[in-house]
């Protein structure tokens, strides 16, 4: 049989046709993107595509060229053609493709292999990599009086081919309805739906959605759709899962749809949006997306294997949400299917990987870097500092004097390298230093770097010293020497804590760790406190001294701490992050050495002031500077660094008025300090001044680097455009940066940008994109279902300059949208899925939207936007159960009042333990992109709409209006019908309503303290004027329809 | 309908294949709301992903979150007496990567187990001291010294080990084998959690997750206070009676929409809603131990009646089996003893030694055991070098990938079997490694399915749980 279709083709190339079943296609309708590649990349490209590295043979068949010269392909002869012998043989050695390899072509996709090649096998470049084109629109292949717009022109012509007729409209309350819960995820407003009821002329429709989109709430829908894509969430994600503060990201991206913001400045501000020429803050913040990505600061981390994970889910993104294209199967090997090869990959890796930002996330909430949104009573204050602190810097750096003039008449016995001013303790801790009676266990050091000095502790006893008074809000700043122990040890290096009335400790300590970190504290005897770690890949040097110091700025938060080892700062991990009280603690006993055997100290000195740098550093050196000073040498026989530390000094001391500068300085630090701590910041990126590079990395360990690489986009996505190619078309020289690939995405020749969009758009009222798989427009994604619709949507969106709300509005307003979303049992059988859209979109509602719809109906709702994410209720011990101790979000402090009815946007995110409610209702862990959210229908969404507090309060809260608004059954079932569905009542459903509420009103009567409990649930009280029986009653028949399928559907 | 688990067993079978040969003509909502009919919640799994006969139904996982020490537990090391603090030689080490941890340790002095390894059984196996019972049943159970992984942090090995990649979005294998298998009764989840009482190193609701796959897969953890599962309790002052009026009420009204629409979404939300009313008995029957005879609970040791302790986890984790849960699995913490190794291990062990050995007994007379697998182990093993303090008696121990211990038993398991060899210093694998993805693949042979041909195309992919590249393999040596 297959012989002689074989032998047919060639006798009649032109009119056979290659099947015996009614569908075959005809020769000259074979075209490569629609049948060939598709056989192909199934059955093929995984041994014989783009994966240099898996290729058997020395073989691929995804080029022409390549196809030919192998002989695989003899294009306009099959017969010669060595793939139609191999896919046709007998024999298993030579068979293709290898029954091993599970894969079986059909005799279909052989005949089609065998006709194509007589057609000339002519390649074609995947769909998707074409610049769409305006199709022509087609002529109403149904009926021209349906058409809206020419979306329904070409869905019509699908119908038709299928055989199937569209509905006719929706009812125009289900209309309303279904349109508001599209554009603002909330139910029209009872005005709004009166508003388009009775207005009856053509233009009410289109009145209505601009009105819709004009809406402050569809910037928040709509961003809500964006945040899964950019994995928003309000912790880390991995590990400690600490709060990240990061939402004026999330408020940037409600304002950015609210102001109908156009595409291509979305999507350049986000990506490169510090890149921009002077950016404002706005556009600072909007780098936020680049900075989504979930981190960790897991002890033991090796920080470049975190370095290339968080590129690697930059790329991944980048990829995911603008060119609907799979890129992360090439951080191992070249894409098997798609053209994108390994080395491109990391090219692309190059544009993220040139960041400041910092590793290991520190557990903070601030990891740099961010941008300050300072309390409007700071803002001012904020801003004159920056120009008062780079003022005060310049001045410092231009402070000259002649040391080497000054040299010959230095003292040479110094005793403080740096002014004793608001020092409160000073203890040398040396033999002959000082009056000291050492504890029995003690011994005097003899390895200290400055000679004999220092204590050497034992396993018993401690000194004490006594410190006065100091502030939580008051600077502080601690200095010594640290010999750690001969084992790594937990010990206790200071402790200046006290337990206070109630019990709580009051103080700071200071203590060391078997990892050989270092940690501070202050408790401020509320119970709160505030607490940095040296972390143990900073570790201290073992068993020898250095000098560490610790500067408390008087924040009260994590980002006044800072701990300098031998006059460095280091990145610390913070492990609780509250803002402490302002409390003073008391003057008392500081115990030294309480517990460090084996350890020793030197040279303690305690300061109530922030020191700047200039001082600790030469607290750091002031050995090296007293043997320098003692020294006998002329300036001239000083080297470099030795003229620099003196220089240093006799800034510090010498000369008064250079001095008071740097301490100015250094007050302007402190107050920033201060300001900051009480100021909210958000995650952003900045780029290192030199140049961005990455490294293939063999099989996508960190730690096999090949080949360096710059950042490049993929060959095969490389058109004319600025920032790649120079005005003759060759690649430019210049380093390509994050804002050169913003804008070539937004370039209007970009092929998939554009389509990636409107598929999303479409997908969000339709549930299904035009490409099913929205997050794949690559070789192995969907073909879309209307090819020539999504391009005109494509190329009318570039055209329309981006505009996102003319897109929307030209969805809405089509038939296809307005028509009514029966089904009949012929379209469930010929399109279950709704991919043709012979009728209306009726869709399960998203998490957020059915609790925002249930708190909207209730009158629970508080519509302010934005601002910091709220706790509302949420079951005890879900957090608890499974966060490490000391996590900041380990207990879940639920937010009482306006807080519990936000919207469900503004749900803090924990993302180790996401918002059960919306978990339930398929909402994504934000742990990585999601640009498609399943909808599945399942049990446990019945409990969660039966017996969330949440839904049974708004249940409450809506029977209270019916009651307060209404005096009969009858009218009540009305009207809480109608505020519910947004439609009148129809006489069934108030037949049940009304003889439930008169079961349940009976049920009641015999137990009253049962209705009183349930009319108790949430936190908002129930009207007292009202009869606890009836609303109890009322309550249920509200929590029915509130689980209505209609209500839980648009 | 049918009550008989054979019955129902042939009846999901036959339905599946009616779905497999006519799914693509009936679209997937259809076939889902049809399939969720009868099965808890599962809409997915359209053809049965058995590929040959299962010797295991279902599978209990004792995960010992933090990484037990497999030194001071199955690994018997004795050579390392002689060892105590000196150097662990380099070329055991061999430059291997370290944690940050112990990066900077100048030296790497080997901590000896400081606990007694006793014989059992006719296989003479050696365990610990510490764990008694357990090494009683040596004979049941296979033990493989040789489980390797490549990751050395807690969160991305945890996460390596339940979904295959160090990276999260994947689906886990409880969430595979729900798709791949669907379930076995009506009335409760195929992939149950149980959490015990928080302790150490953190978890993630993703090590329960269903990635890629529909999320009816996903595990469902169960709580130890509040409701078993979330809101399943109706609210104050509404009884099952009262819910049952409510429901009526609802579905007369769905009906009405169905009539009007056509959906069969609203068919599929009708049946879910009789499921949530069904589980409202039975997971409260499910976990009310009441019944449960004195010697059975005194079997599962003191805290048996505390929920969210280990012992009482076994118990219930044996009631599901009993109810035909596909897969359950317990969360044990406080594994990562970096420090204080001694005491914080005999705190642990003696929290599960007992209730482990009683689920595997109580299984066992129930003759659940043969087709029932049980799992146990961590996501990583501990060095042999001492982390921190070293004495005879005390001593921490780092991360170490390259080797650890795990136990299964029953499911077609041999027992008495001791799989693969570590060296000397319990370091570096010597004889028959076995990745986490062997394991996996393990686990799938034996609920019949072959890892290699369960796959689900994602984002162009055939994703597997076993990795798309390498090919893990069943470690055949441990099956009967």
């Amino acid at each position: 049989m297959r012989c002689c279709c074989l032998i047919a083709v060639f006798v009649l190339p032109l009119a056979f046709r290659v099947a015996a079943a009614d569908d075959a296609i005809p020769l000259a309708d074979i075209r490569f993107n629609e049948h060939i590649r598709p056989i192909l990349s199934e059955h093929c490209f995984a041994c014989h595509g783009p994966d240099s590295a898996g290729r058997k043979g020395d073989l691929r068949l995804d080029v022409r060229d390549a196809a030919i010269e192998s002989g695989a392909v003899a294009a306009g002869d099959s017969k010669s053609s060595e793939l139609i012998a191999r896919i046709n043989s007998d024999d298993p050695e030579l068979v293709m493709p290898p029954p091993d390899s599970r894969r079986k072509l059909t005799a279909e996709d052989k005949e089609l292999l065998a006709g194509w090649i007589n057609s000339g096998a002519e390649y074609q470049k995947h769909w998707s990599f074409i610049k769409p084109s305006r199709p022509a629109v087609p002529q109403p292949a149904i009926d021209k009086t349906w058409s809206t717009n020419a979306i329904d022109d070409f869905v019509q012509q699908k119908l038709a081919a299928l055989k199937l007729t569209p509905n006719g409209p929706a009812d125009r309350h289900v209309l309303a309805r279904r349109a508001a819960l599209d554009v603002t995820g909330l139910p029209p407003t009872p005005e709004m739906l009166d508003a388009f009821i009775s207005d009856s002329s053509d233009t009410s429709w289109g009145a209505y959605v601009d009105q819709l989109l004009k809406s402050e709430h569809a910037g928040e829908h709509r961003a809500r759709y964006w945040l899964d894509a950019a994995r928003y969430g309000d912790t880390h994600g991995m590990h400690v899962d600490n709060y990240r503060e990061i939402w004026p990201y999330r408020d940037w991206v409600v304002r950015a749809f609210n102001t109908n913001m156009p595409f291509d400045r979305f999507v350049v501000e986000q990506l490169a949006g510090d890149l921009l020429p002077q950016p404002t803050r706005d556009q600072l913040i909007a780098t936020g997306f680049s900075r989504c990505n979930i981190s960790t600061s897991e002890g033991g981390a090796i920080p470049a294997e975190l370095d290339v994970r968080y590129m690697v889910d930059r790329v991944e993104t980048t990829a995911t949400v603008f060119l609907g294209l799979t890129a992360g199967c090439a951080v191992c090997h070249d894409h098997k299917f798609d053209p994108i090869s390994q080395r491109e990959f990391y090219q692309l890796g190059a544009f993220f990987n040139n960041t400041t930002t910092q590793t290991m996330d520190g557990n903070q909430k601030d990891t740099p870097p961010v941008v300050t949104l300072p309390l409007a009573e700071y803002e001012k204050e904020w801003d004159e500092l920056i120009t008062e602190r780079s003022k005060l810097r310049t001045e410092v750096d231009a402070i000259t004097v002649d040391v080497a003039a000054w040299w010959p008449s230095r003292d040479r016995e110094v005793h403080n390298p740096i002014s004793a001013d608001d020092l409160v303790l000073s203890m040398p801790l040396t033999e002959g230093a000082e009056a000291l009676k050492l504890p029995e266990t003690a011994e005097w050091a003899t390895e200290h770097p400055a000679g004999r000095r220092g204590v050497r502790f034992g396993e018993k006893g401690q000194l004490t010293a006594e410190l006065p008074a100091l502030r939580t809000d008051q600077p502080l700043t601690i200095s010594f020497w640290y010999r750690t122990p001969e084992r790594l040890m937990s010990t206790t290096v200071f402790d200046y804590t006290t337990q206070n009335a109630k019990k709580k400790a009051v103080g700071w300590k200071i203590a060391g760790n078997t990892q050989g970190g270092l940690t501070f504290e202050w408790n401020d005897g509320t119970g709160q406190k505030i607490r940095a770690q040296l972390p143990g890949e900073v570790a201290l040097k073992p068993r020898s001294w250095q000098h560490v110091c610790i500067r408390y700025s008087g924040g009260q938060s994590n980002s006044s701490i800072n701990i300098l080892v031998n006059g460095r700062s280091e990145v610390l991990r913070n492990s609780s992050e509250d803002l402490s009280a302002a409390v003073e603690t008391p003057a008392g006993p500081l115990k030294i050495a309480s517990r460090m055997p084996t350890a020793g100290l030197s040279d303690i000195r305690i300061f109530r002031r922030w020191l700047p740098d200039e001082e600790t550093s030469l607290l750091a050196q002031e050995f090296t500077l007293n043997a320098l000073l003692k020294s006998e040498g002329d300036w001239n026989t000083l080297t470099t660094a030795q003229q620099q530390l003196v220089a240093s000094f006799h800034r510090a001391t010498v000369k008064p008025e250079s001095m008071s500068r740097i301490r100015s300085f250094a007050a302007t630090q402190q107050r920033r300090d201060y300001i900051y701590s009480r100021s909210t910041t958000t995650l952003v990126m900045q780029e290192r001044p030199s140049p961005a590079r990455a490294w293939v990395l063999d099989r996508g360990e960190y730690d096999q680097q090949r080949d360096e690489v710059s950042p490049w986009i993929p060959t095969v996505l490389n058109f004319d455009s600025d920032g790649f190619t120079d005005k003759a078309g060759e690649p430019t020289s210049r380093q390509a940066t994050r804002l050169d690939l913003a804008r070539w995405l937004v370039n209007p020749d970009h092929p998939l940008t554009a389509r990636v969009m409107v598929n999303r758009l479409w997908q969000s009222v339709f549930g299904v994109g035009l490409v099913r798989t929205s997050e794949d427009f690559g070789v192995m994604g969907d073909r879309p279902s209307h090819p020539e619709l999504l391009d005109w949507l494509a190329v009318e969106f570039v055209e329309s300059g981006w505009n996102i709300n003319h897109i929307m509005k030209l969805i809405l307003m089509s038939s296809t949208y307005t028509q009514s979303g029966v089904i009949s049992p012929q379209k469930l059988a010929t399109d279950a899925d709704n991919r043709y859209f012979a009728r209306g979109p009726r869709l399960r509602l998203d998490a957020e939207v059915l609790r925002d719809q249930a708190l909207a109906v209730s009158g629970l709702l508080r519509r302010d936007l934005g601002g910091p994410s709220v706790k509302p209720y949420q079951p005890t011990g879900l957090w608890n159960v499974v966060a490490i101790t000391g996590s900041n979000t380990r207990e879940y402090k639920r937010d009482s009042g306006d807080a519990l009815y936000r919207r469900s946007m503004y749900i803090f995110w924990k993302r180790t333990s996401p918002p059960p409610t919306m978990a339930a209702f398929n909402a994504p862990t934000r742990e990585q992109c999601t640009v498609r959210r399943e909808r599945t229908n399942t049990p446990i969404q019945a409990l969660v709409l039966m017996n969330d507090p949440q839904f049974v309060e708004a249940a409450r809260r809506l029977a209270e209006h019916a009651l307060q608004q209404r005096s009969d059954d009858q009218s009540r079932a009305e009207w809480m019908l109608q505020a519910v569905l947004s439609r009148p009542a129809h006489p069934a459903d108030v037949a049940d309503m009304t003889s439930a509420a008169s079961d349940f009103r009976n049920l009641f009567q015999d137990k009253p303290e049962a209705a009183t409990e349930l009319i108790s649930v949430g936190d908002s009280k129930a009207d007292e004027t009202l009869d606890a029986t009836e609303l109890a009653a009322w309550t249920l028949v509200a929590n029915t329809l509130m689980n209505r399928d209609d209500f839980l559907n648009k | 309908m049918h009550n008989n688990p054979i019955d129902q067993w042939i009846n999901l079978e036959t339905r599946r294949q009616f779905f497999g040969t006519s799914a693509k003509g009936l679209g997937g909502a259809a076939l889902a709301g049809m399939l969720s009919n009868e099965a808890f919640g599962n809409t997915s799994a359209g053809t049965s992903h058995q590929h040959f006969p299962a010797k295991a139904k279902r599978v209990i996982w004792l995960f010992m979150a933090g990484a037990p020490s497999h030194l001071d537990t199955f690994d018997y090391k004795p050579k390392m007496v002689d060892w105590y603090n000196k150097d662990l030689p380099e070329s055991v080490r061999k430059g291997q990567r370290l944690t940050t941890m112990t990066a900077s340790q100048s030296r790497f002095p080997i901590a000896p187990s400081m606990f007694r390894f006793d014989q059992h059984g006719d296989s003479g196996k050696h365990v610990s001291e510490l764990l008694p019972k357990m090494g009683s049943m040596s004979d049941d159970i296979a033990t493989v010294h040789t489980v390797w992984t490549e990751a050395i942090n807690h969160d991305p090995a945890i996460t390596f080990i339940q979904t295959g990649n160090q990276i999260p979005g994947r689906p886990t294998l409880g969430a595979w084998v729900s798709y791949g298998l669907g379930s076995l009764n009506r009335n409760l989840p195929e992939f149950i959690v149980l959490n015990c009482a928080p302790r150490g190193q953190a978890l993630y609701s993703r090590l329960w997750g269903s990635g890629f796959l529909p999320s009816t897969h996903a595990g469902v953890a169960f709580r130890a206070q509040g409701d078993p599962v979330l809101y399943l309790s109706n609210p104050g002052g509404v009884d099952q009676a009262t819910r049952r009026l409510m429901l009526d009420r609802l579905q007369s009204m769905n009906h009405r929409i169905h009539d009007e629409l056509g959906d069969p979404e609203t068919q599929t939300r009708i049946s879910q809603y009789e499921m949530a009313f069904r589980m409202q008995s039975s997971v409260p029957d499910l976990v009310d131990v009441s019944g449960e005879p004195k010697h059975i609970l005194d079997s599962y040791g003191e805290d048996v009646l505390k929920p969210g302790t280990f012992g009482h986890n076994c118990l219930l984790a044996r009631r599901m089996a009993e109810r035909d849960v596909r897969f359950i699995q317990i969360f044990h913490r406080g594994w990562d003893h970096h420090s204080s190794l001694p005491t914080n291990l005999r705190r642990q062990t003696k929290e599960v030694d007992q209730p482990a050995w009683a689920l595997i007994q109580d299984l066992k007379q129930r003759g659940l055991l043969d087709d029932t697998l049980v799992i146990w182990g961590g996501e990583f093993g501990r060095t042999i070098y001492s982390q921190g303090t070293l004495t005879k008696n005390n001593y921490g121990r780092d991360h170490h990938p390259k080797c650890y211990s795990m136990w299964l038993a029953g499911g077609g398991i041999k027992g008495g079997v001791t799989h693969g060899e570590t060296d000397e210093f319990g370091y570096n694998i010597v004889r028959d490694p076995v990745h986490i993805r062997d394991l996996n693949a393990t686990i799938l042979h034996q609920l019949g399915i072959d890892h290699a041909r369960f796959t689900v195309r994602h984002r162009g992919l055939d994703e597997r749980l076993t990795g798309v590249q390498e090919l893990a393999q069943p470690v055949k040596a441990i099956l009967s």
